[in-house]
């Protein structure tokens, strides 16, 4: 926008990571026992580079967590990014693409997918239900706050 | 419908920057950017390779601007309906080209055209509406917030929900999706920020830190809706910003 400005921009996660790790955050080590996997978000895993940060706090709280292959940067997308969220004319098209991420998904075995994006959370669901996966899709702030340890 | 030819013209002369022409000349259609793609990888036809997404815009520069309707159709069908710029291909680009650049590029002059998708159009005229692009009211967020806050209250007697607090460390923003449809998120977002003593606001303006113009392609619009959230971290004199998840 052609301009410095006076603060820096940052996604939850890097927030809920620091914390961690600084001791302010705590959280229930293994709260989950079920198999559980991560979709690498392309905002803030390819993009913003916290992959550490999104593993520091999934192995705190699931004690068995499953990588998909590949992961992190490689992932696939979950096939919401770019607006399909908005654009059900093209739902056909987008489901029929979600073939590869559905096949990591269900190599991994895991009960459970964690997404740290809406736009993951929507199209991972239609992705799970369309390919039959017998597996939850959980939002990661749903998934950490429950295993929150209150002072 | 007419497409406004001239609207056209004036986008692509501001969008072929040197990156974008030295991108669309040096792609050599080698075909690698396939791998990296899940429309390829999921269903391998030759029209799902990365590259192909070029051939719109391509021929918008070849003909100068002067589209017609099949062309933008064709044009939309492509950087809408098979690109989700998730950025997978350029790491398999042995010259690194950004086709998400590219591909919104394209989208940028379906926009002038009049093209935009139904979905994206009604989520930015929500915004333009209301500053989220749910059209959610000002008076429904502050109760939403009010509503969880007191739900928390009950697991944590001394969570607070700041709104507006000037000076705080961490200015906290949204989709809307998180206080319209599912208000767990927001229980969720306030259990972890009172739970780890963060110095966090919450802001009446400019809350909505989703940018559908980013997707859409429009430009002046994305500007609008990050300079929406930027103006609120500037009021309140923050520090940091957190995103939507």
């Amino acid at each position: 926008m052609g301009k410095k400005f006076g603060f820096e921009v940052l996604p939850p996660l890097k927030l809920w990571a620091d914390a961690f790790a600084e001791g302010r955050l705590k959280l229930k080590k293994h709260f989950y026992d079920e198999p559980a996997t991560f979709q690498d978000s392309c905002n803030f895993i390819r993009n913003g580079g916290y992959f550490d940060e999104s593993r520091l706090l999934l192995r705190r709280v699931a004690s068995d967590l499953l990588e998909m292959s590949p992961n992190g940067n490689y992932t696939y997308c979950c096939g919401g990014g770019g607006g399909h969220a908005l654009m059900p004319e093209y739902k056909k098209i987008k489901l029929a693409t979600a073939k590869a991420k559905a096949e990591c998904i269900k190599a991994t075995g895991a009960k459970t997918v964690v997404v740290a994006c809406h736009n993951c959370e929507d199209a991972i669901r239609e992705c799970v239900k369309e390919y039959g996966l017998d597996c939850k899709v959980e939002l990661f702030s749903n998934y950490l706050a429950e295993a929150v340890e209150l002072a | 419908m007419p497409v406004d030819v001239a609207a056209v013209k004036e986008v692509l002369a501001a969008k072929q920057g040197a990156r974008l022409k030295m991108w669309l000349e040096i792609c050599a259609r080698c075909g690698l950017c396939a791998e990296g793609c899940h429309f390829y990888q999921s269903d391998p036809r030759p029209e799902y390779a990365p590259a192909y997404r070029l051939k719109p815009l391509m021929e918008v520069i070849r003909r100068g601007g002067e589209v017609d309707e099949e062309l933008i159709k064709r044009l939309c069908e492509v950087d809408y309906g098979t690109c989700t710029m998730c950025q997978r291909c350029t790491m398999y680009c042995p010259y690194g080209i950004g086709v998400n650049v590219l591909v919104r590029a394209a989208r940028s002059i379906a926009v002038a055209a009049g093209a935009t998708p139904l979905g994206l159009a009604r989520g930015q005229a929500n915004f333009e509406e209301s500053g989220n692009n749910l059209g959610m009211s000002g008076p429904d967020y502050l109760e939403t917030v009010e509503w969880q806050l007191e739900e928390l209250q009950a697991e944590l007697p001394d969570a607070k929900a700041p709104m507006d607090a000037a000076g705080a460390r961490t200015m906290v923003t949204f989709h809307p999706r998180d206080i319209k449809f599912y208000p767990q998120n927001l229980y969720s977002y306030l259990k972890i920020y009172n739970a780890c003593g963060e110095d966090f606001t919450l802001t009446s303006e400019g809350w909505d830190s989703t940018n559908l113009g980013l997707f859409s392609g429009n430009d002046a619009i994305a500007a609008k809706m990050s300079g929406a959230v930027v103006a609120a971290a500037e009021r309140l004199g923050v520090r940091r910003v957190l995103t939507a998840e």
